[in-house]
């Protein structure tokens, strides 16, 4: 796709040339003709571009606690948490976002834990109820301050409130919804607190189709050790087939052939015709990070979406000046041609300099 | 840049050859690259065809010495720009 991109980009370098010429030659026609061709070109490179870029949102990878690395499709993160019912809200954060998560159809109402026993009545949770409850207890709290002849400050209010649900309920959400996911609790962005159980039915992360194990990295003492092989269907299997292709590698460097370190310890899978699809569930403590192909995941792609993306701007503001040029301004070029070449002429410059950039990032990002 | 027609016309084919030029160097970057992961060859190349583009599409053949003398300090510019990526080699996270 890259290749195709530089195609295009490199044809509408010289589309816009020759637009410009037949611009001199007064022939407005043609001018236009090819200004078209500039203009398809920019966006054909623009729609390529996002199917690239949609490929890579759709590739995860995951790092497992000892630096190994699976990457592959099909990423499943829902996590669940069960048998809920303490809840502690921070007052002055809280979204509600929580309420959302509960499944299995239940709405569950709660009461206020006040010095540890439960008091008043069963309420629904909503961001205005907790408002409500808070400004209540803030309330209370002025007057007493009142009354022992204190001065009130905003400061003194209450910060957090726990609640007790009327029965034990579930939550089920991604987990990159949660600020911080414990064993025993599930913390929520804004500072909602859940303690409950992971459910047995998400142990940790999973994916569906695994394409590549990397152990360059891993901190195990032997490739054989890595915890890859723990939690990877197939793993026998596949494990011997992995250590068969390093050891062959290997092989080779010891008769002097040419072989790369790369090559023995990151290995492609093959799936697809005869082979079965490997997948892996990763524990969730041992999950240390996992993401698509974006900056997130490794340097490569954040300097890959930042100059891509730069670039890509660049295409279509060019591509919307050319556009104008080509097909707006009719006027300027019945009152002066010359003014409308010199104009062609410019935008060309900056169309040919975003030409050049790409043809360094070609080689740069796809070939090496 | 002369204006006759045949002038013009002459143009237009030398465009249309660097084109050609520019797409088999595309194609040989990709083959090179298939054969050795050569950076050195890659960039070579890059740096070929850039050239090409430059000094013909943007016709800076044609241009006075002076656009030359700021061109140059521009480029100095780029090329340092490019050693900044050597400080990654300090990096505590990658050097131990």
């Amino acid at each position: 796709m890259g290749t195709l991109n530089t195609v295009i980009l490199i044809l509408s370098s010289v589309f816009v040339v020759i637009a410009w010429l037949h611009l001199k030659l007064r022939d407005y026609k043609k001018f236009q003709m090819w200004m078209g061709a500039v203009v398809a070109c920019a966006l054909a490179f623009l729609v390529i571009k996002s199917f690239e870029y949609k490929a890579k949102f759709d590739h995860y990878g995951i790092k497992l606690a000892d630096n190994s690395i699976v990457t592959g499709h099909g990423l499943d993160d829902t996590i669940r948490y069960e048998g809920i019912t303490s809840v502690d809200i921070d007052v002055a954060r809280f979204n509600g976002e929580f309420l959302n998560t509960i499944t299995d159809g239940s709405k569950p109402t709660f009461q206020l834990l006040v010095n540890g026993e439960p008091s008043g009545d069963p309420v629904e949770l909503s961001v205005r109820s907790v408002a409500k409850i808070a400004d209540d207890i803030n309330a209370k709290l002025r007057e007493k301050a009142d009354a022992d002849g204190k001065k009130w400050f905003p400061a003194m209010s209450v910060k957090l409130v726990s609640f007790v649900a009327s029965e034990p309920f579930a939550i089920q959400m991604p987990r990159k919804k949660l600020r911080l996911q414990l064993p025993d609790a599930a913390k929520f962005r804004d500072q909602s607190l859940l303690k409950g159980t992971i459910s047995a039915q998400t142990p940790g992360v999973t994916m569906k189709s695994l394409d590549l194990i990397d152990l360059r990295a891993t901190d195990s003492e032997t490739a054989e050790g890595s915890l890859v092989w723990k939690y990877i269907s197939h793993a026998e299997e596949t494990k011997k087939q992995f250590m068969e292709h390093r050891d062959h590698v290997a092989q080779k460097a010891a008769e002097g052939e040419e072989a790369s370190f790369d090559d023995m310890l990151s290995q492609p899978l093959e799936h697809g015709e005869g082979h079965h699809y490997t997948s892996i569930v990763v524990p969730w403590e041992d999950a240390r990070l996992y993401s698509n192909f974006t900056p997130k995941w490794n340097t490569y792609y954040a300097l890959y979406f930042l100059i891509t993306g730069l670039h890509g701007l660049h295409v279509l503001i060019g591509a919307c000046v050319l556009f104008y040029f080509g097909f707006m301004s009719k006027k300027l070029w019945e009152k002066d041609p010359e003014h409308l070449t010199n104009r062609v002429e410019v935008a060309g410059l900056f169309w040919h300099f975003v030409d050049l950039v790409w043809i360094f990032l070609f080689p740069i990002l796809y070939l090496m | 840049m002369a204006d006759t027609p045949e002038e013009i016309h002459k143009h237009m084919r030398t465009y249309w050859k660097v084109g050609a030029v520019l797409l088999i160097c595309t194609a040989l970057t990709v083959i090179v690259a298939e054969i050795t992961h050569s950076i050195t060859v890659g960039l070579g190349l890059a740096a070929f065809k850039a050239a090409l583009v430059a000094l013909i599409f943007m016709h800076l053949n044609a241009e006075r010495p002076l656009i030359y003398q700021i061109l140059a300090y521009t480029v100095f510019f780029a090329i340092g720009m490019m050693f900044l990526t050597v400080l990654a080699l300090y990096d505590p996270l990658v050097s131990r």
